[in-house]
Formats: structure tokens, C-alpha cells, sequence
């Protein structure tokens, strides 16, 4: 077995320097792009998330331990594995990120990474302290019945130093044959952004093929320009509260709706469900804007500006 | 990970924060217009169409009435504007042109909207229209 390093380890005095060399950018093209509190709770939460990863991180390795006692081939360490692993751990992550969206106990997770409303390299170190509790490793642990562990925690490792750089608006876009198949600032601003059109877009980690086959892709527009941050913006730098705000969400709306139907919601339902209609979901937020743009577009077409009957 | 890799990180941390601060970076944004205000209510709550806005004079706060009687609430996040949507009219007191706005949320706060103290009058008999409470301080 190779001794593997520690991919994001090995990165992160790459990480500072680019963050520094895109502070710099910023200060000249627009200063507006970075916030120093936004950027010390945005890298106080990624600290946060390295320690929460060295407690629990035994736990889930011990747990893929155990389960590669049942694989299905003898691989090893084979040099064709290594893409093959990766890939596949893309495509894993691809469904983790899907569902961490779609499902709001994944989702009061991962929401700590999209809670600034800023987009930039700090941004992408905004990461999960509770990962661990929303047990977002269950979609990793098929690849383990293929691979060796350390093989997929490799790959994971260097899946997640590949989505850092993409934390950018420094970085326009890429030639298209880049652009049709890896993930790039351009979409990763797509999947970031509050737009109605670019909501619950661009689950990519690595490849956007994923989007592209699954329907779940959109470009970015000159004419929509990103807007950052999560439907109801924190208003907040506290760093625990940016970590646990949806948990604490979760637990009131559970402890005050009847019903097991309606606390099943609450807990497994989309972000924004509510046993009354009275939030948004991304799905009622998108209806609204399509009805609104549909009924602009109607205006624009009356000449006097009259209303269509 | 061992306590001199955390201070490590802590202290990286805490220089590039620095960083940006020496830089001047994100600068307070303000709520320029009434136009602006609109826009960003719409950015904020989809379909949103403002019928009534107060601006504060300073361009620190909005506050926006829309036909459907969905209040939007606009205020600064560092260097971005934060936004809350009302169903319902929340509760604000009024002190001769300052209206507070109560929100609800602790880590949000109440927000102040400085107008002219005729335009807050006309904001406080308008919001009890509105079924919200309203209460002079």
C-alpha cells in the first residue's frame, strides 16, 4: 500500500497564497469582493471543519475499513484504478451534492458553504462542521465495496483541492471543449448563486458531464449576473450560528409542527418546505420568477405598455 | 491535526483577514435610490413588486411595501445588502423620524430606518392599515 499524502494537507500553503494574490486583484478590479469579516469567518469555519474532520474522521474511516472487508474485486492499487476512482468519486460527490440541496437534513450541513454572500477563494474554504451528524459519507461508501480506502480518500482529497480554485469571479471562462467537460469558476458562480435561474444548478465537483447528463446544468449569462449567498442570508458573522443556524431551524419547526408526516418534512423535505405553504422552496421561488418573467416579456410585447388581456 | 498545525492555521487565518482589511476591502454598501431599493427587494424576494419604499436618508435601510402586502426589509451585511421578507407586518416604534423595525431574529437585529419625521408618521398610521403593530417610543 503507498503511504498517501494528505492532498488538501499538502495545498494549503498554496491556498494562502492565492487567496493573498486574489485579495490583490480585488483591491484593483473591485474591492467589493472581498469583506475581511466575511473572509475571517469564511476561513475561521474551514478551521473549524479541519478539527470537526480530525474527531469524527477516525469513525469513517474505521466504518469504509469494514466495509472493504466485503469487496467486490481485488483491485489494489493497479494504475488504472486511480482515474477510475476518481471518477467515480465525482460522480459520488455529484449525488452527495444533489442531495445536500434537495434534502434539507443533508442540506443544514452544507449550507455553511454557501452562507456568504461573497464569492471568492476564501469562500471555498467555508466548510461543514457538522458533516459527520448529517452523515454525508454514506454517498462515498459504495466505492469502498470497489476500491481501497485510502485509494478514495486520496481521490476525495483531491477532488475537493480541485473545487478551491474554482471559488472565483477573477477568472471569466475557459475555452469552450474546457468549459463542456470540467467544472469551472464560470459554473461553480452558477451553483453559487441565488438567481432564480441558476438555483439548484451545477452540482459538479471535478467533471460537469454530471450536469450535463442529468439534466441539472446552466450556463452563466452576462445578462444574470450571479448573486451570492442562500435565499435567506444570514444578516450575521457569527461563526456558531453560521454552523448550526439550519439545525436550529430544523429541531423548532420539528418541536412545533404536529404530525409525524409534518416533522418527517421539516427534517427530509426541500429547504424552504413547510407543512402550510407558507416558505419557499427553490421549486416555488423558480415558479414565481418564470410567471413574473412570462408576464414581463407579455408587457414588453403591448406597444402602449397596455396590459394583455 | 496537532495543536501547533491549529495555531498555525489560526495565525494564517487571522493574516489574510488582516490582509483585507489593510487593503480596504468591502467597503459599507449603500441603498442609493428608491430604483435601488426595488431591485434589490426583487433580487431578494422573486416577483416582488414594491407599491410604498421608505429609503433612509443615510441609504442604510429600506423598507418596501409590495402589492401583495409582502414587506421586504433591506439592510448592509458588510460589504453586501442582507434582506428579510415579511408575510406579515412585524412590529415597529417610531421615534420622531426613526422607525425600528423588530425582525424577530436575535442574530439578524432590529433595523433602524431614518426618515423625514412626517414620511415616518405617514409609515406608522400606514403600517396599523396594515394589521402590524406600531408604537411610538
Amino acid at each position: 500500500m503507498p503511504d498517501l499524502p494528505s492532498p488538501t494537507q499538502v495545498a494549503v500553503p498554496a491556498f494562502v497564497i492565492l487567496v493573498l494574490v486574489e485579495m490583490l486583484i480585488s483591491w484593483r478590479v473591485d474591492p467589493s469582493r472581498y469583506e475581511p469579516k466575511d473572509t475571517l469567518t469564511s476561513m475561521m469555519l474551514g478551521t473549524g471543519s479541519t478539527v470537526a474532520g480530525a474527531l469524527t474522521g477516525a469513525s469513517v474511516f474505521a466504518l469504509s475499513l469494514w466495509i472493504a472487508q466485503y469487496q467486490l474485486f481485488d483491485i489494489g492499487f493497479v494504475w488504472w484504478a486511480w482515474p477510475l476512482c476518481f471518477l467515480l468519486d465525482d460522480l459520488a460527490y455529484y449525488v452527495f451534492h444533489r442531495s445536500a440541496h434537495r434534502v434539507r437534513w443533508f442540506w443544514a450541513s452544507h449550507v455553511i458553504h454557501h452562507s456568504s454572500q461573497h464569492y471568492n477563494l476564501s469562500t471555498a474554504l467555508r466548510q461543514t462542521w457538522t458533516g459527520f451528524i448529517s452523515v454525508s459519507f454514506i454517498f462515498r461508501l459504495p466505492l469502498f465495496f470497489i476500491f481501497p480506502p485510502e485509494m478514495v480518500f486520496f481521490c476525495a482529497g483531491l477532488n475537493l483541492v480541485y473545487q478551491f480554485w474554482i471559488h472565483t469571479e477573477a477568472i471569466g471562462r475557459f475555452p469552450r471543449w474546457i468549459e463542456a467537460v470540467m467544472n469551472t469558476p464560470s459554473h461553480h458562480r452558477v451553483h453559487h448563486a441565488t438567481n432564480p435561474r441558476y438555483l439548484d444548478k451545477n452540482y459538479a465537483g471535478t467533471f460537469i458531464i454530471w450536469d450535463r447528463m442529468f439534466g441539472t446544468f446552466e450556463a452563466e449569462r452576462d445578462e444574470d449576473r450571479p448573486r451570492y449567498g442562500i435565499i435567506k442570508n444570514l444578516g450575521s458573522f457569527n461563526l456558531i450560528w453560521a454552523a448550526i443556524h439550519e439545525w436550529v431551524g430544523i429541531a423548532k419547526d420539528v418541536f412545533t409542527v404536529r404530525g409525524l408526516r409534518n416533522k418527517l418534512g421539516y427534517m427530509f423535505g426541500p429547504p424552504g418546505w413547510s407543512h402550510d405553504g407558507s416558505r419557499d422552496t427553490s421549486d416555488t421561488i423558480k415558479a414565481r420568477w418564470r410567471e413574473d418573467s412570462q408576464g414581463e416579456k407579455e408587457e414588453s410585447r403591448q406597444p402602449d405598455g397596455a396590459a394583455t388581456p | 491535526m496537532n495543536w501547533v498545525v491549529l495555531a498555525g492555521s489560526i495565525a494564517a487565518v487571522l493574516i489574510l483577514a488582516g490582509f483585507a482589511w489593510l487593503l480596504k476591502l468591502g467597503a459599507t454598501p449603500q441603498i442609493e435610490s428608491e430604483e435601488a431599493a426595488a431591485r434589490l427587494a426583487r433580487d431578494a424576494h422573486s416577483g416582488f413588486r414594491p407599491i410604498d419604499i421608505a429609503l433612509g436618508r443615510d441609504g442604510r435601510a429600506a423598507l418596501l411595501l409590495g402589492e401583495n402586502g409582502d414587506i421586504v426589509l433591506l439592510r448592509p451585511h458588510g460589504a453586501q445588502i442582507a434582506a428579510r421578507v415579511f408575510r406579515a407586518a412585524p412590529p415597529i416604534t417610531r421615534a420622531g423620524g426613526e422607525l425600528k423595525i423588530a425582525t424577530g431574529e436575535r442574530m439578524f437585529g432590529d433595523v433602524a430606518l431614518q426618515l423625514d419625521e412626517a414620511e415616518a408618521a405617514r409609515w406608522a398610521a400606514r403600517w396599523e392599515n396594515q394589521g402590524g403593530e406600531s408604537a411610538d417610543a
